[in-house]
């Protein structure tokens, strides 16, 4: 029981990095400079 | 031009947007900004120091499920942190954040609450490498190692750190990618050691996630979130690469990278190691009651002289993450000090016109730490009944300082999306996209968990020195910050003409004499 719940545990962690690692690559390379703008707080 | 000239152009020209010079050297790439967080979270530093306690409060069970649910969350905090790295790219990192998403005051309580984490990240390091070092150099030398002897370690591990981030970012950056590789070395070298060497056969993978063994006197479910200190002193530090983004090239896709991979990554490892380790216990309730339940488990295992070469090779695994540590360390008090947030601002945010680094911040930062275990232990002098020990509690501070000051920002920034100030034109390269504000609350609500937990008893002496410490920034901000404290909006009023001046003064004697260059008032 607590075996399983350990490896459960492990894989969702595991997962979550490569969900982000997968996101947030994506939106590297779409990233559309000509729209971005400096957040300078005025 | 060049993919790396057309980058130095764009970065700076990023940074001058904020109103600053590019006065550090910019020369890190991708790997040395991965590395640098890697080396100060260093698995071989958190895990193992406080591998006795995480064991002691949590048995077994606390390295199967404490380190990859702590992991899991830091990785949510990680991912908000990075986020805002990519979209304000400056050394000043959670400071400037949560200065130009609120106002110049929040910025000014997180980056206070930042550099007490820091005193306490850099003197938990760096105390764990005397406590490691000390007592393998009395075998050598033959003297008998004590609270002074460690002390007096510690304060030369400081000075040889405090030396080398002096001389140059070029070095230590070097050191800080060297060290990458050590580390995951060194944790494959002890793996296979333990493997296939050790003496007698494992235990069984459920002894990894056994539950319910505690050699404490706490109720095990208690006993247990004390424990997640280990877990969650390791994943410190991993804003080490949002304090030297003005030395990293394409910081807005590079530095973000180098925060959530550097978690990352010493999960995975981190895992491994520990797995293996717990593995190989022969007596956890012997372990528990050792000095160092880490060279116990291992002298067990692998017998007194591969266990001491195991020892000595941790033990430089951990000076590379003190020297890491001063560097972020010294960065964020740089920063700080530019904007005047701190008494003496000016000698603070010079830069060594031969070296391009921070030395005055640098030497600040050791002598910050130093004072941090010298109070310890004159405490601990004073009452020898004493029963918080020095490790424990500075790796509380620096927990609950740096975790709150990582969360700031996170608040702030989705405040300021939900109020319409910060937009989606805002977000740099690497963003989270729709899932940032259900990650961001996530990565907000375990920071609350664990700033509470990680000050309950026995840790409550970090809750007493926290607390005062939090009095004391009340004070300074009231009886001078508060209408002293210019804050980054000062530097967006200084002209470009003053920001190529700076710079052209640091380029046209990059070996010249003199001692730096300072921010006039």
């Amino acid at each position: 029981m607590e075996l399983g719940i350990g490896i459960a545990l492990i894989a969702v962690t595991c997962l979550f990095a490569l969900w982000i690692v997968r996101l947030a690559g994506h939106n590297v390379r779409n990233f559309d400079e000509s729209k971005h703008e400096s957040f300078i707080g005025k | 031009m060049s993919t790396q000239t057309h980058h130095h152009d764009k970065d700076k020209q990023d940074l001058n947007k904020f109103g600053y010079a590019q006065e550090l050297l910019r020369s890190m790439g991708g790997f040395s900004n991965f590395a640098i967080s890697f080396s100060i979270i260093s698995i071989l530093t958190g895990a193992v120091s406080l591998y006795g306690h995480g064991l002691t409060y949590g048995g077994p069970g606390m390295m199967g499920f404490g380190w990859p649910l702590v992991a899991l969350f830091v990785m949510i905090v990680a991912a908000s942190m990075a986020e805002l790295a990519s979209a304000i790219p400056t050394a000043g990192a959670l400071y400037h954040w949560a200065s130009i998403l609120r106002n110049k005051r929040w910025g000014w309580y997180t980056a206070w609450i930042n550099l007490i984490g820091q005193i306490g990240i850099v003197a938990g390091i760096d105390y764990s490498v005397a406590l490691f070092a000390d007592p393998l150099l009395s075998d050598v030398f033959g003297y008998a190692s004590t609270e002074t002897t460690i002390l007096i370690c510690f304060a030369v591990i400081l000075l040889s750190h405090g030396i080398l981030n002096h001389i140059g970012i070029r070095s230590v950056s070097r050191l800080n990618d060297f060290s990458a590789w050590y580390h995951i070395a060194i944790v494959l070298v002890l793996v296979v050691s333990l493997a296939f060497f050790s003496k007698g056969s494992l235990n069984s993978v459920d002894y990894l996630f056994k539950v319910g063994e505690t050699f404490s006197d706490k109720p095990y479910m208690f006993a247990f979130l004390i424990g997640l200190l280990q877990a969650q002193w390791t994943f410190t530090g991993f804003d080490a690469s949002a304090h030297t983004i003005e030395e990293t090239v394409n910081p807005r896709v590079r530095a973000p990278w180098g925060i959530f991979t550097s978690v990352a990554y010493s999960f995975f490892f981190g895992f491994i190691m520990l797995a293996f380790v717990t593995l190989s216990i022969k007596d956890a309730g012997a372990a528990t009651g050792a000095d160092n339940a880490f060279i116990y488990v291992i002298s067990e295992a692998l017998g007194g002289t591969f266990g001491n070469v195991i020892l000595w090779l941790v033990t430089a695994a951990m000076w590379f993450c003190g020297l890491s540590s001063i560097t972020s360390f010294s960065r964020m008090m740089y920063a700080f000090s530019r904007d005047k947030g701190m008494p003496l601002s000016k000698q603070w945010a010079q830069i060594s016109k031969k070296f391009r680094t921070p030395a005055k911040a640098i030497w600040l930062a050791v002598i910050l730490s130093f004072l941090l275990a010298l109070v310890d232990y004159i405490i601990k002098q004073a009452n020898p009944g004493t029963t918080h020990t020095t490790i424990a509690f500075m790796t509380a501070v620096s927990v609950v300082g740096l975790y709150v000051a990582y969360g700031i920002p996170i608040v702030l920034k989705m405040m300021a999306k939900a109020q319409g100030k910060f937009q989606a034109k805002h977000l740099g390269p690497w963003h989270l996209g729709k899932y940032s504000d259900f990650i961001g609350t996530l990565a907000v609500l375990w920071i609350v968990f664990i700033s509470v937990i990680m000050v309950i008893p026995p840790n409550e002496m970090a809750g007493y020195a926290l607390g005062g410490m939090v009095v004391l920034l009340i004070i300074m901000d009231f009886a001078y910050y508060r209408k002293n404290f210019p804050g980054p909006q000062a530097a967006l009023n200084t002209s470009m003409a003053e920001i190529l001046r700076r710079e052209k003064e640091l380029e046209s004697n990059p070996s010249g004499g003199g001692s730096g260059i300072s921010h006039k008032g």
